[in-house]
């Protein structure tokens, strides 16, 4: 193994669909350390290379997919992917990451990340040996696949068997532009948000394959990332997620109120513990899953074992399907939540933004906004599951009126006259909300409607300890000025694991672990602080592109229904909108932005080591 | 002669998810009857003096019974470690300082993780 510095492959793979040309760049230490790789690296190239205005679907577009200073080394998570592009639903940036084992593959083929720009005439795939030799191949026999068949059957193809080969791929979905169109590999991970299969799409590009090859990973010391691996390893054994996935979420969501339910309508779900973890682990069969070097196995596959789906298999949900395909459309079934959940995934559709459409579909349904005539032929009620997953698959085609539907919730409800827009759940930006009642979760709704990834920037819920990021140990879930302090304070956290590419289930967060794992990893002198800093820097260059891209500060709202007051449940009568103005210039104060722009200010770029966006 | 009120009866929850996530289950099990599969919500009466806030029930809760200590004891004044419901809904900035009325009841929920 030859390494000019520690962590790093120094080498970038850009593929040029126009031409089909492919070619080995390098990176230079400062690049990697400044960036890291994943999100940060993927806005630098974004930034450099892709005109802001421009539209999603042009050739000129990039998509950068990227691993990181610790991709494929020891660390669980370390396998993760992140995708940057500029995204179907914003026209924005995109960051939106997955876990599996692509990244680490990718490691040891020799490469931190791909840049892939151009468009084919033709659909194709690319396909990375196991030594890093990389070439494009003809995909017309793969178009109309799904996303699980898809991946069989290119690792069939080319004569690799489970876990020696990762493929991702767009479904029917992604090839239909579809705008929550998603990227879907190692068996239902996904990098769901904002669009980036419908990027994938519009590119003619099928798939990305790159076999486990034997290359090394070049680590500082070794011995010092097994060591902070197994520190994170213990700690992992002691989680949630570890015993019973993150489905128990439901049952904290429904007491809490932040459940959703049939669309926002109401925040009460009695049949939560059908869906809870604990339950469906015990009654459904469960086959053991994993991602690279990750013990959590939040996880598993799953095969259906009563009720009208029985014998269904694939994969068992994360808390976000349950929630979409579960109480959001007002299904009891759990059995059929895994169905649509995994139908979702092979069509290769974001499943928050398709359970926004579906539930907002059936409300209308019930309201008369929508009828049978209009659904061709589709009674929406709710729970209808059946006709839901119909819904679904035309969405994914663009049949019939799921072509106004595959423009996303925000664009169909523009589309209806009448009181169906103030049913829609949606944000001014055009971004997807994740799969919570945010009316009782506010700072997700406030981060969700600032936020420039594409999805929620910030999830303050999970960091173990908010101190690190100076705040009190807790804060007032429904104060206006802690809500969007902690919104603001906390930015940076999520970014810095994208750029590192580790999943934050894994690593739960602890950034002293992680910046002591990178430290080994390069040998760099880093502390958590500095490695937060590379976060905030990925949030203000994503910042910068939006804006310039048209997304300014009068489009940070929630839809009326978004942002409306639950009428039931334990957040019921909690108003945002009235504070909305104030929590607005509290966060641009904080984050160093200027109120009016929505433009970071030139200290806080200067203090970012971004003065070059300064211009 | 009228009867002096001199205490009010509330009713303190803590849901099953919190009891787990605290650490509590182990230690208080027997108190819960929990059955194979995890633990059972903890439902118990309290007679606090009239004139009890809800940061002041916290702060008896945590002396009383050294477990939830761990759950609610974080800061004096500030949000504890778990969300506190009043009679169903959670409670935010000065609705700590409401003085419990008979009958009340007051939940105690897990925090936003997960998903």
């Amino acid at each position: 193994m030859t390494v000019s510095f520690w962590g790093s492959t120094g080498r970038i793979l850009r593929v040029d669909l126009n031409d089909g040309k492919i070619a080995v760049e390098t990176l230079d230490e400062g690049t990697v350390r400044k960036y890291m790789g994943g999100t940060c690296l993927g806005m630098k190239y974004l930034l450099d290379e892709v005109a802001p205005e421009g539209q999603w679907s042009a050739p000129e577009n990039r998509i950068f997919v990227g691993s990181g200073p610790l991709g494929g080394t020891g660390v669980p998570g370390s396998g993760s992917i992140s995708f940057v592009a500029k995204g179907a639903m914003t026209n924005g940036s995109t960051s939106s990451q997955a876990n599996g084992f692509f990244g680490a593959f990718l490691r040891h083929a020799g490469y931190d990340g791909i840049i892939i720009q151009g468009a084919s005439d033709y659909w194709q795939y690319l396909y990375i040996d196991g030594e890093g030799k990389a070439c494009l191949r003809d995909a017309s026999h793969l178009i109309g696949q799904d996303t699980w068949d898809t991946e069989e059957m290119v690792k069939k193809e080319l004569g690799y068997c489970e876990h020696e080969m990762s493929v991702f791929s767009i479904g029917p979905a992604g090839e239909h532009l579809v705008r929550f169109a998603c990227v879907v590999g190692d068996k239902g991970h996904v990098a769901a948000h904002n669009g980036i299969g419908a990027v994938m799409g519009s590119k003619k590009l099928k798939a990305l394959a790159v076999a486990r090859g034997k290359g090394g990973i070049p680590i500082r010391d070794k011995d010092g990332v097994i060591a902070v691996a197994k520190k994170i390893v213990e700690s992992a054994r002691e989680t949630e997620n570890y015993k019973w996935g993150t489905s128990r979420t439901i049952s904290r969501g429904e007491a809490a109120g932040w459940l959703p339910v049939r669309n926002y309508t109401t925040s009460v779900f009695p049949e939560h513990t059908l869906f809870n973890g604990e339950r469906i682990r015990n009654l459904f069969e469960i086959e053991r899953a994993t991602c690279w070097a990750c013990p959590s196995n939040h996880c598993h596959l799953m095969k259906v074992t009563e009720g009208p789906y029985a014998g269904y298999f694939g994969e068992e949900p994360e808390y976000e399907q349950w929630a979409a395909w579960g109480p959001q459309i007002f299904n009891k079934e759990p059995g059929a939540a895994v169905m649509l959940a995994n139908e979702v995934d092979r069509l290769g559709m974001d499943c928050n933004e398709a359970g926004w459409v579906v539930g907002w579909v059936m409300e209308c349904y019930e309201k008369g906004a929508l009828t049978r005539d209009d659904l061709d032929g589709l009674e929406l009620t709710w729970g209808n599951v059946e006709a839901a997953l119909e819904l679904l698959k035309s969405i994914a085609h663009r049949r019939g009126y799921g072509d106004v539907l595959a423009e996303g919730v925000k664009r169909a409800a523009e589309k209806l006259d009448g009181e169906a827009i103030n049913w829609a759940i949606f944000t001014g930006k055009g971004n997807t909300p994740r799969g919570h009642d945010h009316r009782g979760r506010w700072v997700e709704l406030f981060d969700t409607c600032v936020s420039n990834t594409g999805t929620v920037e910030t999830n303050p819920g999970l960091i173990p300890d908010l101190t690190l990021y100076g705040l009190p140990k807790t804060y007032d879930i429904f104060s206006p000025i802690e809500v969007s302090t902690v919104a603001a304070r906390t930015k940076g956290s999520y970014q810095i694991l994208d750029s590192l590419v580790l999943c934050a289930f894994a690593v739960n967060l602890d950034m002293p672990l992680v910046a002591e794992a990178l430290k080994a990893a390069t040998g760099w002198s880093i502390d958590a602080e500095e490695a937060l800093k590379v976060g905030r820097r990925a949030v203000n260059m994503m910042r910068v592109f939006n804006v310039r891209a048209g997304l300014t500060p009068d489009l940070e709202y929630p839809s009326p229904r978004y942002g409306s007051v639950a009428v039931d449940g334990a957040a019921k009568g909690r108003a945002i909108m009235p504070h909305w103005e104030e929590m607005l210039d509290n966060y641009y104060r904080l984050m160093g932005w200027d109120r009016k722009t929505g433009l970071p200010l030139p200290k806080t770029l200067r203090e970012l080591e971004l003065e070059y966006l300064l211009s | 002669m009228p009867e002096v009120q001199t205490g009010v009866k509330v009713t303190i929850k803590i849901m099953w998810l919190l009891v787990e996530e605290m650490g509590l289950y182990s230690t208080i099990s027997d108190r819960i009857n929990n059955g194979a599969r995890g633990a059972k919500d903890i439902e118990f009466e309290e007679i606090v003096p009239a004139g009890t806030t809800l940061f002041d029930l916290i702060d008896l809760i945590c002396k009383k019974q050294p477990e939830m200590a761990k759950l609610c004891n974080v800061e004096k004044g500030r949000p504890p470690m778990a969300l506190v419901a009043l009679n169903g809904r959670i409670v935010s900035g000065n609705e700590y300082m409401t003085q419990l009325k008979e009958g009340d009841i007051v939940s105690f929920l897990p925090i936003m993780m997960g998903g």
